[in-house]
């Protein structure tokens, strides 16, 4: 067991942590706040893979490939207003989102195929070396971007008049109304937000993982595992969860194959039995 | 003589495989027992989400389950298919008592349905590991060759064991008629010698129909026949299930389902212990999955994790149970055909879009068609045979005799539920 | 400013037909045991649950099916009765959610929030913990806190604002009320206990299994030795 390659296991999971984070982040906000398990999360994630891929492979700009896949803020938007907001019984919306899962993978499908597409932007493909320390530059730039992207949104959360709603919107949702917040906006752009979080995140992926269809959905997985086991609707459990899973995901994938998925698995059951709420969280109907 | 309905319906799906094979589509054959086979699991799902409000992400553990299991007892452990299939049956029902157990804390929303797909994540994580190629068979699955008496051409007999139930379910109706109303006057006399020649008018046409079935197999060769046999199999434990469901749901059970799911805590002051009822519901709906798993292994003669325990199974039958209404036991079985052939038969004619057309039907069922496809051709179905002509109406009244809603069991008219937060 | 009620058959037939005038300023009691449908009541004047019929009109306008936060613009807010705070934020997040939710800027809502600690300067001790983290009466402190913080409070509706305090919290409270009283703002206040109707005097409506059974003012209440005994046990 080398430290080399620890620390390059431990990178690598810290950058798949950021991008669980991303992913897991809107997801845990919008039940926290909405109470909507949002199962299309994972196709909004495919989607902005797709989408960034589309626009930076043509332009050859990562940037532009971002702000691309930031555009899935506006399918958010979309199906928030028209397909969300007229039911809002928590059933329902789980099996809208269920079925909207269903059809934009396949929308996907359709378009792309089934054979997986990757991209890596130029510049990003080798690796740096810190003496005997071997890391994936790539790895290093979604580490890079997800700090900046976390800094970010810790300062929407915290310091803006926006973010101590949705704080306050998720402790108690009606009285944040009683003095005067629109909840229904709140809804909204909270959804559109989390929208954007992970079509970024999906596209940040492409490089790494590559896209094919199913690929939100399957992270998706991940993420319940993380927002169950940090704690829906409690954005530090969410951080700390989705570090860790990150972590010990590419751990295992180093060191013990057969225990990585199962292991999450095994957490969020025991998790589930045990303390419902997550570690951290605040959630349960 | 409403009892005498599902025997036509039976009778026309028979003899399907003979019309698209004269048709020149025999496969529709293999897509329509797929579709069957998925009915069966839809009704597992439907009977949760429907009568008791839970939502069941997992409802592919019993399936997959139950497909495994019944692969395992037919490649180690050689026992024949029938019982196999009833030994599967019974490990989803003990499945199902293990789910029910390990959420007896929170047993209701949306807890209900994280807690259900965490257990079917688990065992999809696990059986997708290399490690346990031995018993999940990797990706390529575990194949499991057909039992030959499939090949045999007097399989089809099976569906005399139907036509038995339906026998011995059309005299008892009668009998308990007689029972209730008294002696029937002489006026009456008349109308029963009807239905009773009606009876007797349909077994014959029914006993027909398996000989003609049977002769058709007999003349076609070995493949074909294992297809078709595949097929009636799977129509008759669809009706099977379909009937003792029906049965069931006319028992003050399903109403004290209805009740736990409409208003919890009122049921259970009003004395139901809920968590009994949820896990008697769950132990039935795991066994019924557990049957379509069972029957699934050999409709593909192969399983795999991806194809077992996948949660886009549960999804599956979250669509058709959905498109085609959770409120009706014809309505999974209406989505799953429907779907399932839109799906599988119409690719060659749209490429690909018709998979993106089931999930926007899906939206808009959802929105508009809340009731779901079966409930809404029910409604056609009651107002067009009224406006027939009376006269014929009058000879062969009972024939149409669809108007009473007790067409679909005593409690029907209580299992729509009420419009409230939707 | 006319508050004319009528919400007739809430939810589970809980109000069967209550109405009555407010007029602006005077300071309105809602007596009646558990269960008879006070809570409802505020709750609906609120926003929170939609009346079955009936209408609410404040300053002439119609607010019956208008939700919360198109009351709170008018100048309603709502003390509820299991003080339902924003558990994970501090004490002064609680009071900036509130005071920003209006619409007010980050320094005008510091100068409220200054306005608030003079009134409950040990608010402003704890100004920096969580709010769960406070003891029940500090916790009612700041639930009244964050309703009146408003600037442009009409009107308040508390529900059981004393229950289980200590005296010392009750009588902070009192004042607290008797400020508002000053300043003009209408109130209605549920309440089970005498005490607080001694010391601030207004009109008073009994509710019974969700039927108004007496309206008067309070000298007349605390005089009628029937409903005296009846509702709170004392001769």
């Amino acid at each position: 067991m080398s430290i080399e390659i620890l620390l390059s296991a431990i990178i690598d999971g810290i950058a798949l942590g950021f991008v669980l984070l991303m992913l897991s982040l809107g997801f845990s906000v919008i039940f926290g706040l909405m109470r909507i398990a949002n199962f299309a999360h994972g196709s909004l994630f495919t989607l902005g893979a797709y989408l960034g891929f589309e626009v930076a492979s043509r332009t050859g700009n990562i940037v532009y490939g971002l702000l691309a896949a930031s555009s899935i803020g506006l399918i958010g938007l979309v199906i928030e207003r028209f397909l969300l907001k007229p039911k809002r019984d928590p059933m329902m919306q789980v099996i809208i989102t269920a079925g909207l899962m269903m059809l934009l993978d396949r929308l996907a499908w359709l378009r792309w195929g089934d054979v997986p597409y990757i991209w890596i932007p130029k510049g990003l493909e080798g690796v740096v070396r810190y003496g005997p320390i071997i890391m994936h530059s790539y790895r290093l730039f979604i580490i890079v971007v997800g700090i900046f992207i976390s800094i970010v949104t810790y300062y929407l959360f915290t310091k803006t008049r926006y973010g101590l709603f949705v704080r306050a919107g998720i402790d108690d949702r009606e009285m944040i109304q009683v003095f005067g917040v629109n909840i229904e906006k709140i809804f909204t752009i909270t959804f559109a937000i989390g929208s954007i979080l992970a079509g970024v995140a999906g596209f940040l992926l492409v490089p790494w993982q590559g896209v094919y269809p199913l690929i939100g959905t399957n992270y998706l997985l991940y993420a319940f595992a993380i927002v169950i086991i940090g704690g829906m609707g409690s954005i530090e459990g969410t951080i700390i969860s989705s570090m860790l899973v990150g972590i010990i995901q590419q751990l295992c994938a180093y060191y013990v194959p057969y225990l990585s998925e199962v292991s999450i698995g095994i957490a969020m059951f025991l998790v589930l039995i045990m303390k419902p709420e997550g570690l951290l969280g605040k959630v349960i109907e | 003589m409403r009892n005498l309905i599902p025997f036509i319906y039976f009778i026309i799906l028979m003899l399907l495989p003979i019309l698209f094979d004269r048709m020149g589509v025999a496969r529709l054959i293999a897509i329509f027992t797929y579709a069957y086979i998925m009915s069966i699991f839809a009704i597992s799902f439907s009977l949760l989400l429907g009568y008791l409000g839970l939502l069941c992400f997992g409802q592919a553990l019993f399936f997959g389950l139950g497909a495994y299991v019944t692969a395992y007892q037919l490649l180690w452990l050689g026992i024949p298919y029938p019982l196999a299939l009833i030994i599967s049956a019974i490990t989803g029902s003990l499945m199902g008592l293990a789910v029910a157990f390990i959420n007896r804390k929170v047993f209701r929303g949306i807890p209900f349905t994280f807690i259900t797909l965490s257990v079917l994540l688990i065992f999809y994580f696990l059986y997708r590991r290399r490690e346990l190629r031995a018993i999940s068979g990797g990706e390529q699955g575990l194949m499991i060759p057909l039992p030959e008496v499939f090949r045999s051409e007097m399989l089809s007999l099976v569906l005399i064991l139907i036509f038995v139930i339906m026998l011995i379910d059309a005299i008892y109706v009668l009998k308990r008629r007689r029972e209730v109303y008294g002696d029937i006057p002489t006026k009456e006399k008349k109308s029963v010698f009807r239905e009773i020649l009606l009876l007797c008018l349909v077994c014959i046409v029914y006993l027909l129909a398996v000989a003609v079935l049977t002769f058709y197999i007999a003349l076609k060769p070995g493949p074909f026949r294992a297809s078709i046999n595949m097929y009636i199999i799977s129509l008759t434990v669809l009706c099977v299930i379909y009937i003792l469901l029906r049965k069931l749901l006319n028992t003050p059970l399903a109403l004290a389902w209805i009740a736990i799911r409409d208003n919890e805590v009122r049921a259970k002051t009003m004395g139901y212990n809920s968590f009994m009822l949820k896990t008697v519901a769950l132990v039935i709906s795991g066994a019924i999955a557990s049957v379509a798993g069972g029957l699934y292994v050999l409709y593909s003669q192969n399983i795999n994790p991806d194809s077992a325990f996948s949660p886009l199974i549960s999804i599956q039958a979250l669509i058709y149970s959905i498109i085609g209404g959770i409120y009706m036991i014809e309505g999974p079985i209406v989505g799953a055909i429907l779907v399932t052939f839109i799906e599988r038969y119409l690719a060659e004619y749209f490429g690909g879009w018709n998979m993106v057309f089931v999930g926007v039907m899906f939206i808009i069922v959802v929105f508009f068609l809340a009731k779901g496809v079966s409930y809404y051709l029910w409604v056609v179905q009651n107002r067009i045979f009224p406006k027939l002509p009376s006269i014929i109406r009058g000879k062969i009244g009972y024939l149409t005799h669809f108007k009473s809603i007790k067409s679909f069991g005593k409690y029907r008219h209580m299992l729509h539920r009420n419009h409230r937060a939707h | 400013m006319i508050s004319d009620l009528k919400v007739h058959i809430g939810p589970l037939y809980i109000l069967q037909g209550v109405s009555f005038q407010l007029r602006k300023g005077e300071t309105f009691f809602l007596i009646g045991r558990n269960g008879a449908g006070k809570s409802t009541l505020l709750k609906t004047l609120v926003g929170f649950i939609k009346p079955s019929s009936g209408s609410i009109v404040f300053e002439g306008k119609d607010i019956t099916y208008q939700p919360p936060y198109v009351r709170a613009k008018l100048g309603i807010r709502y003390v509820p009765d299991n003080k339902r705070l924003f558990a994970s934020l501090s004490v002064e997040d609680n009071l900036l959610a509130s005071l920003l939710a209006e619409g007010l800027s980050r320094s005008k809502a510091m100068d409220r929030i200054e306005y608030v600690y003079s009134l409950f300067p040990d608010l402003k001790r704890l100004r920096k913990l969580k709010a769960s983290q406070l003891s029940g009466g500090q916790q009612q402190m700041l639930n009244l806190a964050r309703a009146i913080a408003s600037p442009s409070l009409k009107l308040l509706l508390a529900d059981e604002p004393v229950e289980g305090l200590s005296p010392i919290f009750v009588s902070k409270i009192l004042e607290a009320f008797s400020k508002l009283v000053e300043e003009g703002v209408t109130m209605v206040i549920v309440e089970t206990m005498p005490v607080i109707m001694k010391k601030l005097s207004g009109r008073c409506a009994i509710l019974n299994a969700g039927r108004i059974v007496f309206e008067g003012s309070t000298e007349d209440l605390l005089k009628n030795e029937i409903i005296m005994k009846t509702y709170f046990g004392l001769a």
